[in-house]
């Protein structure tokens, strides 16, 4: 019998319209000039939802370009992979949520994963372990998030860098060769705390002590119900483990950084890249950053970035694609694609 | 070698010139905060391929205690 291959078919996105400028955030924090945000960050502005947009909200809207540009009908999406860490209930699913918006059949299989910024690399593992078991035969996967609103607007040290976002990606079952994968992947949960939302889950319900602000060394406000990021810690694990993954996919692919044409990495910020860019010796122009317009965007930075450099024609058809995810949890992954 | 190069690294991180890089050189919130630190982590990693905690970076006063903290650390993991 013939092996059944999952191939990427088509990638879509959407951002919110409103944006929040350099200029408008050095209007707030006055010990920051437009410069020096944009010289740490690699940042000139994000994109940020509106009060009443949630993720879901945006996914759908990136779903729907996908229908509407890929001849992709939505009768044939037999599985729909929703990734997300800003849902619009406990329960029920957001996917389940989504399946109807978008109009699904009701003979499609919906699951949210709940993973930051390796989500994508690991969707995609799950699609092709679906389609090429047999299970499944058209994939939408999704990712959105809408991080801005989960963070104290007086903590600059999170609100210069993230931005809200969606990507849809069609994998589909009719791919000539084995075109995703092969994958690695890592989690090391003794970083649980260096990116989190510490209050309004069941370990730490919502309650007036965890509405308190503090401030930090920097003068950062926050409550335990605001993201919390600690930069250094996540400085140390991305230097640590990101390297050590694509050398084991290397490895695990028969491929040497020559034969890779091209890197897309989490886009977490310009600083971090370029430096994980010299430590495994990536050429410049094999590296992805494109981070400037949009932010970082969480499980979205991949697929965004992916779609934004094939608009650009950065990169050609049968092109060999290293993506790695990494960052809250501590979880991590990174996988090959080839793009036709 | 590595320690002048990190040296040279860490006036710029500190915004100093490499002849003012004294032992008894102080930090404060201006110069020690977390985007120094950050960028310090970073260039210790780059030149003595160890990592320090962010926390261990933050509680240095001066320019000696860092350059302590480093050669420890140096000898912890070369034991490892």
């Amino acid at each position: 019998m013939k092996n059944k291959w999952a191939a990427i078919k088509a990638i879509t996105y959407h951002l919110p319209s409103q944006k929040l400028t350099n200029e408008q955030l050095a209007q707030e924090f006055q010990e920051w000039g437009i410069e020096k945000i944009y010289d740490k960050t690699g940042i000139a502005e994000r994109r940020v939802a509106d009060i009443n947009e949630c993720a879901s909200d945006l996914g759908v809207l990136a779903a729907e370009k996908l229908f509407n540009t890929n001849g992709c009908t939505k009768d044939e999406i037999d599985f729909l992979i929703f990734c997300t860490q800003t849902p619009d209930y406990f329960l029920p699913t957001s996917a389940c949520l989504i399946q109807d918006r978008l109009g699904l059949s009701t003979s499609c299989g919906a699951i949210d994963i709940n993973l930051g910024c390796s989500g994508y690399v690991y969707g995609l593992a799950l699609a092709k372990g679906l389609i090429e078991t047999d299970l499944s035969n058209n994939i939408l996967l999704i990712t959105a998030d809408t991080y801005t609103k989960l963070i104290h607007p007086e903590d600059k040290s999170v609100r210069t860098l993230f931005g809200d976002g969606a990507a849809a990606t069609l994998i589909s079952g009719d791919g000539e060769i084995e075109s995703i994968g092969p994958f690695v992947f890592g989690t090391d949960g003794r970083g649980k705390e260096k990116l989190i939302v510490p209050a309004g889950g069941f370990r730490l319900p919502l309650s007036s002590e965890t509405a308190v602000e503090t401030q930090d060394a920097s003068g950062n406000v926050r409550s335990a119900q605001n993201l919390y990021m600690d930069g250094p810690e996540i400085f140390n694990f991305s230097l640590r483990e990101v390297p050590k993954a694509v050398n084991q996919l290397l490895e695990k692919s028969k491929l040497t950084i020559d034969d890779v044409d091209y890197f897309i990495f989490h886009q977490a910020n310009k600083f971090m890249l370029e430096k994980l860019r010299n430590k495994i010796k990536i050429p410049l122009d094999k590296f992805c950053i494109n981070i400037e317009t949009v932010a970082n965007t969480v499980s979205t930075s991949i697929p965004l970035a992916l779609s934004l450099d094939y608009e650009n024609n950065l990169i050609k058809k049968g092109s060999k694609i290293m993506l790695v995810g990494f960052g809250v949890g501590f979880s991590w992954g990174a996988c090959m694609i080839q793009v036709n | 070698m590595a320690l002048d190069s990190f040296k040279e690294d860490l006036s710029n991180i500190l915004e100093i010139n490499i002849d003012d890089l004294h032992d008894d050189f102080e930090f404060d919130s201006d110069n020690w905060n977390s985007l120094s630190i950050v960028a310090t982590i970073v260039a210790i990693d780059e030149h003595f391929a160890i990592q320090i905690e962010g926390d261990k970076l933050n509680s240095c006063h001066n320019v000696l205690d860092l350059l302590q903290l480093i050669s420890y650390s140096i000898r912890m993991h070369d034991k490892l």
